[in-house]
């Protein structure tokens, strides 16, 4: 009988005991590893392939979610959490089940069944195509993780010079480099201070505090120049945008 | 019937005895200076000068009192000053001429054969149209500046109650609750022990306990210092369950500290704000540090947790401590109580607490 490989994520060794101990009696179940923050799960991944991910939200470096974001190969996601605030997010990201802590073994076993199906269901293509669900939400972010082949980096938002839009993902240009993100204009239009952040163009949201100067270019466009000596194009949609910010 | 509570300036106010004193001598003044000036100017008898600003006087004073009742329904609050001159010009009116020909009948009808007197009373009328006018018109400034002073006073009474008011509602908001973040992640944490190492989920579940009585009971705002510093140790003793060799702990606290009055779960907000910010940082581990000592005029606390300055912290996790910061100018009107220092990996909370 073929057994079903599990992750446990957590940065608290108590939480993993838990999971640990509800698995103790599943011979359908193999735990292939446990990890205790974003970074150390990313690594595990990249040499390991397992089913199914037990994954807490709130861990050191990284959150859950932000880890998400980056992981290619999605296995079947459970989230567990002291907190419900997250529940909505998490099943945007197509989590199979959230669990609250501290949850008990029959709710335990559910959210466990409710994977162990989708993973006798699928096929193994099916399986692989995870793709990750964008939520447009009003909260604000303050970072993004972004991958750089083995290296995550965290940008903080402060840092970023502007976001061009790349057919299906991002170029995040920020003062730690330049990164790719697969992710979309609307996305960041949404999550980015309005405050801090203006959508110039189709193509370009900029960082307000990156802007040295707004000039016209041709009859109906404009041309920014960046604090460090880039120029990018400006829609006419997006200088009165500006012009309205400076108000 | 509080008069601070009520929403409406009540509109006649009770009597009070020094008011009363102060009139009386007004009125004794006055009598006495009519006395003198008919007396001496027109050679009248003591006891016919005396009658004249007695009855001329008192019966002012009656009209006095009418006006006085008169003016808290007719005042520059809710009329137009056309509309006050108009009313009190028609007042006046009748009520001198009542006053002057009630005051004449009752001097003629005592002195009806002093026949000189007679003479100078109806002489005398225009003067005192003029002088009741002008007992008129100050009498009608004293009543309103009385009742505007009057109001005002009752208006800084009622301000000053319902701000103390909304500083104990403020304090009782502010004053710091148990976060449920807190709670559940012990919760958790006293459920995987029960599942491993049941006497020391016991050990956990009374410490929460003791914690959580801590925080309910301390309805009172002061407490002693070193009540606070067991709140911390409980505190930190939980969250050494939670995260075991992650976090590091040293509490220094001087004797002479321990017996200060302090705002009661003042320090907690700090400790929480310490070791999340260790804990979810890039290092994974924290050592927190209070460190409290009795300067010369204040119980300076210092907390402390090592960050790293490369990682943005998320979101929230200033709450706790503006919370701290608010609680501190509520209950101590000085905004400079509460500092922070932030060097390459040391994040550091001063708070000042005045002894």
């Amino acid at each position: 009988m073929k057994k079903f490989k599990v992750l446990i994520v957590d940065d608290e060794s108590l939480a993993r005991n838990t999971v640990r101990k509800y698995l103790e009696d599943r011979n359908d179940i193999e735990i292939a590893g446990e990890c205790s923050d974003g970074f150390e799960c990313l690594k595990f991944l990249q040499s390991h392939k397992v089913d199914i991910m037990f994954l807490d939200i709130q861990m050191p470096r990284i959150t859950g979610f932000e880890m998400l974001e980056i992981l290619g190969e999605k296995p079947q996601i459970i989230f567990t959490t002291a907190f419900d605030q997250f529940a909505i997010k998490a099943f945007e990201l197509n989590a199979v089940d959230y669990i609250l802590k501290p949850f008990s073994k029959e709710r335990f076993s559910a959210a466990l069944e409710k994977c162990l199906g989708n993973l006798k269901s699928l096929t193994p293509s099916e399986n692989k195509v995870h793709q990750l669900n964008e939520s447009i939400t009003s909260e604000n972010i303050d970072r993004i993780v972004v991958r750089n082949g083995a290296k995550v980096i965290v940008i903080p938002v402060d840092s970023i010079l502007y976001i061009e839009s790349n057919e299906n993902y991002v170029n995040i240009h920020s003062e730690k480099g330049n990164f790719m993100k697969e992710k979309t204009m609307k996305y960041y239009e949404s999550c980015l201070s309005p405050s801090a952040f203006i959508r110039l163009h189709r193509r370009y949201i900029v960082n307000l505090s990156a802007i040295q100067s707004i000039e016209p270019y041709t009859k109906d466009s404009y041309v920014a120049t960046l604090k460090n000596g880039e120029k990018i194009s400006v829609s006419q949609d997006g200088y009165s945008r500006f012009r309205a910010r400076l108000k | 019937m509080a008069v601070a509570t009520s929403n409406q300036f009540p509109i006649n106010m009770p009597h009070s005895l020094p008011r009363l004193i102060i009139l009386i001598c007004v009125w004794t003044a006055v009598v006495a200076i009519h006395t003198l000036f008919i007396h001496l100017d027109s050679g009248f008898s003591f006891w016919v000068s005396f009658s004249d600003a007695l009855i001329f006087n008192s019966l002012f004073a009656a009209i006095a009192t009418g006006l006085w009742h008169y003016t808290s329904y007719v005042n520059p609050d809710n009329r137009s000053t056309g509309d006050l001159a108009i009313n009190h010009l028609t007042v006046a009116l009748v009520t001198l001429s009542i006053w002057i020909y009630l005051s004449i009948l009752i001097l003629k009808w005592i002195f009806g054969n002093e026949n000189i007197y007679l003479l100078f009373l109806d002489r005398s009328v225009p003067f005192r149209v003029i002088l009741g006018l002008l007992f008129y018109m100050t009498s009608v400034w004293v009543f309103y500046l009385v009742r505007a002073l009057e109001k005002a006073r009752w208006q800084s009474a009622r301000e000053e109650k319902i701000s103390l008011m909304l500083k104990d509602a403020e304090l009782k908001a502010l004053r710091s609750q148990i976060n449920p973040h807190f709670l559940f992640n012990s919760l958790n944490s006293i459920h995987a022990l029960t599942l491993t190492d049941p006497s020391r989920a016991g050990e956990m579940i009374i410490n929460l306990s003791d914690l959580m009585r801590y925080s309910l009971s301390k309805q009172e705002q002061m407490v002693s210092f070193s009540e606070e510093i067991n709140q911390v140790k409980r505190y930190l003793e939980i969250e050494k369950i939670r995260f075991s060799e992650r976090l590091g702990v040293k509490i220094m606290v001087a004797p002479e500290a321990e017996e200060i009055q302090v705002p009661s779960m003042i320090l907690q907000p700090l400790l929480e704000n310490a070791v999340k910010h260790g804990i979810y940082g890039i290092e994974k581990n924290v050592s927190v540090s209070l460190d409290a000592k009795v300067t010369e005029s204040f119980l300076e606390v210092r907390i402390s947790n090592n960050y790293d300055t490369d990682m943005p912290v998320k979101k929230g996790t200033g709450l706790g401590l503006k919370n701290v910061k608010d609680r501190m100018s509520v209950c101590y009107h000085r905004n400079d109580l509460v500092e922070i220092h932030k060097d390459t990996d040391l994040f550091t909370v001063k708070l000042k607490i005045p002894v």
